[in-house]
């Protein structure tokens, strides 16, 4: 059933003429170990990928499936997002390669793009995510550990419960460790506000993920994350 | 995309939330180890303080917690209704190797494996107090399921603890899902300045059986969690 009215907390009331269900997104990077302090939606199409230490594969320039902001830091001028959930996507850069066991037969967890269940939890254990709107604003619209926000999109596996056999890429021997933040659902795993934040046009926004604790010295994959700000959008009147 | 105007408290008081939030629920990290503990309070210290029941012991930062000030009460310009609290479990550390409890495989950190997890569940008591004397919970931490954490999936797994010879069992307090998180009947509503305690201790003085060596904890984090009123700039 369509949404007509939005409500906001400050009495605000938005009619959704020119709204519609826009998921916005952007990705960041960071190397197993790394210390992170990155800034999502920081910037756009052709810029270079916020990124916490030497990621594999280096620097690289953003493109369409990286984001879909189209100002750096802010709402664009003739645009506003209202912001009801922010859920997440994990992919891993590199193979897993804890350093226990790659000895002959190689075994690893995971191979690219995989990222493991053990990592992820490594990440809601030391990792925070954030989100700010208004220049120089340091109370945040959002804020928690990263295990708060469930994840309402990416891939359901299942395990044939032998090892995986793999060849020509990394090691030779997968013992699989795959995990999601919680059951893959939009409706009932991803954190859904009561109360929804708006960016107004031109406003300063971005998410901060950061690990205010130290590196990620137990994560063993350079990873990407993806931050999906779910909610509508009020596109550009022509 | 359910929207909240007004907030009906039990008490009859009707909160208008205007500069309140959803989306910043309240935090706390307490650390448990194996053997006797006393009672290990969740919230008794502010962003900076150490961690009970932690190692050394340590500060903390704001992955511990986001509760400012000196613990044991909540900020005079904050308020705070509670729709639903969870405990998400880490493990920090090994198995005891001298005192093994079943000889059950560890799991990788930071997972808690199954047989651990099943003692925390059914010795670990988890009180709420406001107002430092009236408790408003009293249960084990099974009845507070976080609502976080993996969905794994394993295909002959084998873990790098034990450096590849074995696999493991690891589990969850409750399920992972947002979903999975339990809702009070009834809110509670902690007033800006008013003292409360997450305390945790068990019936027999201990996490009976717990297998962890001797630097090793089970961290828990815990989360009050509805609506939050914060400083006005």
């Amino acid at each position: 059933m369509a949404i007509q009215k939005i409500r906001l907390p400050n009495g605000q009331t938005l009619n959704l003429e020119e709204w519609l269900h826009w998921p916005s997104f952007s990705v960041v990077e960071c190397a197993a170990g790394s210390n992170v302090n990155l800034r999502a939606f920081s910037y756009v199409v052709g810029d270079r990928v916020p990124q916490a230490g030497a990621v594999a594969g280096g620097p690289r320039s953003a493109t369409e499936s990286d984001t879909n902001w189209v100002t750096k830091s802010r709402a664009n001028h003739d645009e506003a997002i209202v912001v009801f959930a922010i859920t997440n996507e994990y992919w891993a850069l590199e193979a897993d390669a804890p350093a226990p066991i790659t000895g002959a037969p190689a075994q690893c967890a995971a191979v690219s793009p995989i990222f493991t269940g053990t990592n992820l939890r490594w990440l809601q254990l030391l990792m925070m995510q954030e989100f700010f709107v208004g220049a120089n604003i340091s109370k945040p619209m959002a804020s928690a550990p990263l295990e708060y926000y469930g994840q309402g999109v990416g891939a359901v596996a299942y395990g044939s419960g032998d090892p995986l056999t793999v060849t020509g890429i990394g090691p030779g021997l997968i013992n699989l460790d795959y995990g999601t933040a919680g059951d893959i659902n939009p409706v009932l795993n991803q954190r859904r506000w009561a109360m929804p934040v708006m960016v107004a046009s031109d406003r300063v926004m971005y998410a901060k993920i950061s690990t205010p604790g130290g590196a990620l010295t137990n994560v063993t994959q350079d990873f990407r994350m993806k931050i999906i700000l779910d909610g509508v959008k009020r596109r550009p009147v022509a | 995309m359910a929207q909240v105007w007004k907030v009906r408290l039990p008490g009859g008081n009707v909160v208008t939330p205007g500069e309140w939030t959803t989306a910043e629920p309240l935090y706390s990290t307490v650390e448990i180890a194996a053997g006797a503990f006393p009672a290990i309070v969740a919230f008794s210290y502010g962003r900076g303080g150490t961690v009970p029941g932690s190692v050394g012991p340590r500060q903390s930062t704001l992955i511990d917690t986001n509760l400012d000030g000196e613990g044991n009460r909540l900020p005079e310009n904050e308020e705070l209704v509670i729709h639903t609290i969870g405990v998400s479990c880490f493990k920090i550390g090994l198995h005891s190797s001298a005192n093994p409890t079943d000889g059950f495989p560890d799991a990788d950190n930071p997972h808690v494996d199954l047989p651990n997890m099943l003692r925390l569940q059914r010795d670990l008591l988890m009180i709420l107090s406001i107002a430092a004397v009236k408790e408003y919970t009293r249960s084990t931490i099974s009845y507070w399921p976080g609502g976080m954490g993996v969905s794994s999936v394993f295909s002959g797994g084998v873990t790098s603890e034990s450096s590849g010879s074995t696999g493991s069992v690891v589990a969850n307090n409750g399920s992972p899902s947002v979903n999975g998180r339990r809702e009070l009947a009834s809110e509670l509503y902690i007033a800006g300045g008013e003292g409360f305690q997450l305390t945790f201790r068990s019936g027999l003085g201990q996490v009976s059986g717990l297998d962890l060596a001797a630097n090793a904890r089970i961290r828990l984090r815990c989360y009050l969690d509805g609506y939050r009123r914060r400083p006005v700039a």
